[in-house]
């Protein structure tokens, strides 16, 4: 709001001129670019941090077995060899989840229709395989024949949500399942996704999807891939929640299933 | 004793000690949860072994999940856990990868901590955390 005297060709005060300017729009894109920029910049720190830890880490490693070499200890120097690339290959997975974390904000490409469940099938036997073979009892319902989507999107959130069901699972209890259930409402397809794993803490649940968030320190991980999975459904204009943390762990999606992006 | 949620860091760490031979014994849990659990249970404590619990020595990670370094040692503070006398407490010293001026200055916001040291250890950096230790015990 601003007020200022309007005055007469003598100079004298006239009256008051009260302008008003309805600056809603404009403090919401400012309030907006602010959390934008926070999250940049912890996305900054949080990436360079991810980078850099293993890296000295490595650096440790290179560090030990020259100090083994030096007393002529091959099998430890074989060891940390082993190790040296276990991190290799964790810096590499971090790189690629951060590679299609920029991916998932790109332009959307052409909507395919995905045969569902051959194509959630193939989709556990690649991770199964990635995770040599656990013990783990996958049922598929699908009533829906195919989904018009992205098809790269969908195999992101697919394989994100898998890989967790299939390295969470409970150890030492009842046969580990993964059950996925496709069905068709209207114009909207919706995917249960459950297990019967190790699940979310209460206090966990509700930060699940966002970035850098991990839930379980004993199993190494970017914390960037139910966040990814997130992204992606948007983009897909679905919605994803997590139903149940516990238990029976239960995720919902709904996606659109429709040719056109409209 | 070390908090840490990289497996790989803790067993560099671990070993690094080993060879230095500066402490009787090492122990690593994996998050500031954890490491609050421990501090805040005595059923927990008392499985650590004779001798291994108060640690002399406690290395703290900073980026961890549950409860990560700060937020571990803002609630051993609320929790009450601090000793009035400061040589009573163990030495708690960051040892992280991160040199961000942010995380710096937060760590030297936090009176408990006595010293900020980069990963990964070595055996010269072991010599000064035997060195802080010592001080920080012989303070008063």
């Amino acid at each position: 709001m601003k007020v200022q005297p309007w005055h007469f060709n003598t100079g004298e005060i006239g009256d008051t001129v009260v302008i008003l300017q309805d600056m809603t729009k404009l403090k919401a894109s400012e309030q907006s670019l602010q959390r934008l920029n926070d999250e940049l910049n912890h996305f900054n720190y949080r990436v360079s941090h991810d980078q850099v830890a293993p890296l000295q880490t490595i650096k440790g490693f290179l560090q030990l077995c020259q100090m083994e070499i030096e007393v002529g200890n091959t099998e430890e120097v074989k060891l940390y060899h082993e190790k040296i690339e276990q991190r290799v290959d964790i810096l590499s997975q971090l790189i690629r989840d951060l590679t299609n974390l920029a991916r998932a904000d790109q332009k959307e490409a052409d909507k395919e229709a995905i045969p569902m469940e051959a194509f959630i099938r193939h989709a556990f036997e690649l991770q199964m395989e990635a995770l040599g073979q656990p013990q783990v009892e996958l049922c598929v319902w699908c009533e829906v024949e195919s989904l018009w989507v992205e098809m790269v999107r969908l195999q992101q959130v697919l394989d994100n949500l898998l890989s967790n069901a299939l390295k969470y699972r409970k150890e030492n209890s009842e046969a580990s399942r993964i059950e996925v259930e496709v069905v068709q409402m209207r114009d909207e397809v919706t995917i249960w996704l459950k297990d019967n794993g190790m699940g979310f803490e209460d206090a966990f649940a509700h930060q699940a999807f966002d970035m850098f968030s991990r839930g379980d320190s004993k199993q190494p991980g970017s914390g960037l891939g139910l966040y990814l999975v997130h992204r992606h459904i948007e983009k897909m204009h679905g919605t994803i929640e997590l139903i149940s943390p516990r238990d029976e762990t239960c995720f919902k999606m709904g996606l659109p299933n429709l040719p056109s992006s409209s | 004793m070390i908090v840490d949620d990289d497996p790989d860091a803790v067993f560099v760490t671990t070993r690094f000690l080993e060879h230095a031979k500066a402490f009787a014994s090492i122990h690593s849990v994996s998050d500031g949860q954890e490491a609050l659990d421990l501090f805040t249970n005595p059923d927990l404590q008392a499985k650590q072994g004779s001798g291994a619990f108060p640690p002399e020595v406690v290395l703290v990670d900073i980026n961890m999940p549950r409860l990560n370094g700060f937020e571990f040692l803002e609630a051993y503070m609320k929790e009450g856990l601090s000793h009035e006398d400061p040589s009573q407490n163990p030495t708690f010293l960051i040892l992280t990868s991160s040199a961000h001026p942010g995380d710096l200055q937060r760590a030297e916001d936090i009176p408990l901590v006595k010293g900020v040291i980069q990963k990964p250890l070595d055996l010269k950096t072991i010599e000064d955390i035997v060195n802080i230790a010592s001080s920080s015990s012989a303070s008063n």
